[in-house]
């Protein structure tokens, strides 16, 4: 369980996020963190942070964090849980080329998870360029 | 229907405590026209015996014997179809031996004659009239309906038993084992009555149905191997693999093989989930199925297949019978669903996490893998 996600100290606000991994070819790694980035961009009100950056053999892995909401927002299912839901949904419909799959988010020290950090640089989306500049660079495994 | 009994608790007249100290209601004695339970069988009363039981190949009236054995006798007809007979306590034995002189004298092949001592016996052919009929059509109504789960796993069990047979079933059983009744027992919430002698038998009818129709060995393998299942899905959310059925069976998985075939083939169970991979003639089937140590992720096919689990468990949880346009989300199914699996935390755990009660949680899970079923992808 990453501790960053489930908050059970008192006074914080326990959130929940879900791990969503694309799985596109070196080749169209970049494709997929431009539509990807234009999904995020079309409605800001579901939090999405990059988890996960990594390859394995012919594949990019990129790990998107998709919050929820509170545990409390989760639990009525409020608007912006629902919204949530239904992102996901779209992801998983519109991108299903590059077998989009539930995934446990990695670990905030993890190499995948600092490289993540590393592009994202303050901004909610995908950075395109250093994606696919990082489909030839990441080293495989 | 119960509730947590205190220390030291006054527990009022029709209160019991049960056996799991909690606090429930007697079931109310049985009347008959206009009869209590216990003045009809008080005109049967109970007798101190040893039961001499057996079967037959052939047909066979064990009352033409009574006459010939030197001591009091009773016999009565089982819907199970054995002989039994009931002797005065101490000359079940005695009554044995005598009882294969005389099948060996008029040649009537006896398998498996047996005794067992000190049994109660009511001749329940003395209660005048249809009384007694009546008194167990009235227990029949009483428990019929309360008993949803035993009917349920009798027709689940047993080939050609559908839910239209259990009523008559169970007047069957009833009659059966009313001989058996001891109304003078004083338990630990006093005498015993009728129905509640009952609804204790019917614990383990549908084990002991199954068991007289396929033998004790087929479904004690059974019983073992789902309980061997069950404890895997509770404790790490998967079936076990043949490997770990074997060691928890202390066998090879080659015997294994063989008494999961002897299930299958012998009984036809209709809810028997096979444990083997495969069907029996599949190439598969040759292959020991181990937990293996290595990751699947490099598999060219694990993209596709958890592509395709993440899109069900998705249209799951957004209200998959609806246009796009009506969904409602659950984002609380989504939650547990992925608290569950991926983040590997056990039930009492989600439910912790998301502040929910456990059932909450189970009902979302269960709702989920339903989709998936259908979508045959659990």
């Amino acid at each position: 369980m990453n501790d960053l996600r489930i908050h059970e100290y008192a006074g914080l606000h326990r959130t929940i996020e879900i791990g969503l991994r694309l799985a596109p070819t070196l080749a169209s790694a970049a494709a997929v963190a431009k539509a990807t980035a234009s999904y995020l961009d079309r409605d800001d009100a579901v939090p999405v942070r990059l988890a996960g950056l990594s390859r394995e053999g012919s594949r990019m892995h990129i790990t998107l964090a998709i919050g929820l909401g509170s545990i409390d927002d989760v639990k009525v299912a409020a608007p912006s849980s629902r919204a949530a839901v239904l992102l996901l949904e779209t992801l998983v419909t519109e991108l299903s080329a590059y077998d989009p799959s539930l995934v446990a988010l990695p670990d905030a020290a993890s190499p995948e998870a600092r490289r993540a950090t590393a592009h994202t640089r303050g901004t909610r989306t995908v950075e395109p360029a250093l994606v696919a500049a990082d489909a030839a660079l990441v080293p495989v495994g | 229907m119960t509730e947590e009994a205190e220390v030291g608790e006054v527990v009022p007249d029709d209160s019991i405590v049960t056996a799991t100290n909690r606090l429930g209601r007697k079931v109310p004695n049985l009347v008959v026209r206009g009869m209590d339970e216990r003045e009809i069988f008080a005109q049967a009363p109970l007798l101190d015996c040893d039961r001499v039981h057996w079967d037959t190949i052939d047909d066979f009236d064990p009352q033409v014997l009574l006459a010939d054995l030197p001591m009091d006798a009773y016999t009565r007809r089982w819907s199970d179809g054995q002989h039994r007979v009931w002797v005065p306590k101490g000359r079940g034995f005695e009554a044995r031996e005598l009882i294969k002189e005389w099948c060996l004298e008029r040649r009537v092949e006896a398998v498996n004659m047996r005794v067992e001592q000190q049994v109660p016996f009511r001749d329940l052919d003395k209660i005048p009239g249809t009384l007694f009929q009546e008194l167990v059509a009235a227990a029949v109504d009483w428990i019929y309906p309360r008993t949803y789960t035993i009917r349920r796993r009798i027709v689940a069990d047993l080939d050609l038993v559908e839910d239209q047979d259990v009523r008559s079933m169970m007047y069957l059983f009833i009659s059966d084992h009313a001989a058996r009744y001891d109304a003078d027992r004083i338990g630990r919430n006093g005498t015993l009555n009728f129905t509640a002698f009952i609804l204790g038998k019917l614990r383990t009818w549908p084990q002991d149905a199954a068991r007289t129709a396929y033998g004790r060995n087929v479904v004690g393998d059974r019983v073992a191997l789902n309980r061997l299942a069950d404890r895997f899905i509770a404790d790490e959310q998967r079936l076990p693999t043949e490997g770990e059925l074997a060691e928890g069976m202390n066998t090879s998985v080659t015997d294994l093989r063989r008494r999961e075939q002897a299930i299958s083939e012998l009984s036809s169970m209709r809810n028997y989930q096979s444990l083997v991979g495969g069907s029996i003639d599949s190439d598969q089937y040759d292959q020991v199925q181990v937990a293996s140590e290595e990751t699947v992720e490099g598999d060219v096919t694990a993209y596709t297949r958890n592509a395709m689990v993440t899109k069900a468990i998705l249209e799951a949880v957004s209200g998959p019978n609806a246009p796009r346009s009506r969904r409602a989300q659950d984002p609380l199914a989504l939650a547990a669903v992925y608290l569950s699996f991926w983040e590997g935390l056990s039930r009492p755990e989600v439910a912790r996490e998301l502040d929910v009660l456990p059932k909450t949680v189970a009902a979302a899970l269960t709702r989920v893998m339903g989709q998936m079923e259908q979508a045959d992808l659990s």
